[in-house]
């Protein structure tokens, strides 16, 4: 549990807010997993995780591997388009189909912290690289802002993964305006 | 009679001109969204509108030439007709996406989960 503690620092006593975290390629998964491990486990909130990055399966293989429960986790997959139709869902997750479609990403997040229980809740949004690999930068400032003023208004604890990256600095450092907490994992 | 006449008219007119704007604001909300599943609602809901701005486009025609034959009687039933069907995809489109973005049932299971969590620490 002392890797998850890393974070405590950042985030612990915290009741709702929004934290960009920007993390190096070699650092990416395990800092995801420590994070999301730090929620479930250390935390003990429910949460979703929308993953824009890597497949629902290999997400949870990850997180299970890494002994994290993804019982409390709703997972929305904007990577994995599994039937012809637009969307689909399984038990544990909602495959959205294509990171493109930032309204529908948009909706399912909205209902997914709905019917999540209880008070506290995270949203853990991976990753803005991905985001900005199908959107234009435009309209992923413009994603970000309003997803940062819907965690505010949801009143749960969000995160957003950034890869650190020289081409995507300028965007980042202004999306922090929208940002209460910066970690440099 | 001419009152009537007017009155109806006027009445149809009036309705036109509030399915417009609806519409014209709905199609700006469609330009705004991006591909998916939400945008294919909002793509029916529009044609759901049309309908009912043809309606009553056509009402005030009705009125104003006095068009009051079998043919335009039955003219009439069928755009209602069609209009409803249109309305009938459109609820199985929220429908599916109610089954599709709804997550009611994992509500109680996590709930119970955090239980057991709580209980055993």
């Amino acid at each position: 549990m002392a890797s998850g503690s890393k974070y405590k620092k950042y985030l612990e006593g915290k009741k709702d807010y929004v934290a960009l975290v920007k993390v190096s390629s070699k650092d990416y998964e395990k800092t995801n997993v420590e994070l999301i491990r730090y929620f479930t486990e250390e935390e003990n909130i429910p949460g979703i995780y929308v993953t824009l990055n890597k497949a629902f399966d290999i997400v949870k293989e990850r997180l299970t591997e890494n002994s994290v429960d993804t019982r409390v986790i709703i997972f929305i997959d904007a990577v994995v388009k599994r039937s012809k139709n637009d969307v689909s869902k399984t038990e544990d997750c909602l495959f959205i189909g294509s990171p493109e479609k930032l309204s529908d990403i948009s909706i399912a997040m909205d209902q997914a912290v709905k019917a999540l229980p209880g008070k506290d809740k995270f949203v853990f949004f991976d990753s803005l690289s991905t985001l900005l690999l199908y959107n234009n930068p435009t309209s992923v400032a413009r994603f970000i802002h309003f997803l940062s003023n819907k965690i505010r208004s949801w009143g749960v604890k969000g995160i957003i993964i950034s890869l650190r990256r020289e081409k995507d600095k300028e965007l980042i450092e202004e999306l922090l305006q929208f940002c209460d907490i910066q970690i440099d994992a | 009679m001419v009152n009537i006449v007017f009155n109806e008219a006027l009445i149809s007119f009036a309705t036109a001109i509030i399915g417009i704007i609806s519409l014209i604001l709905s199609l700006r909300a469609r330009y705004k969204l991006s591909e998916g599943t939400f945008k294919s609602y909002v793509s029916y809901y529009i044609g759901c509108l049309l309908l009912l701005v043809g309606f009553a486009l056509w009402k005030t025609t009705q009125s104003i030439f006095q068009l009051t034959s079998f043919k335009y009687i039955y003219t009439e039933y069928a755009f209602l007709a069609f209009t409803f069907m249109v309305f009938a995809l459109t609820s199985r489109k929220i429908f599916l996406m109610s089954k599709e973005f709804g997550f009611s049932e994992k509500t109680k299971k996590i709930k119970q989960i955090l239980q057991q969590k709580k209980s055993g620490r």
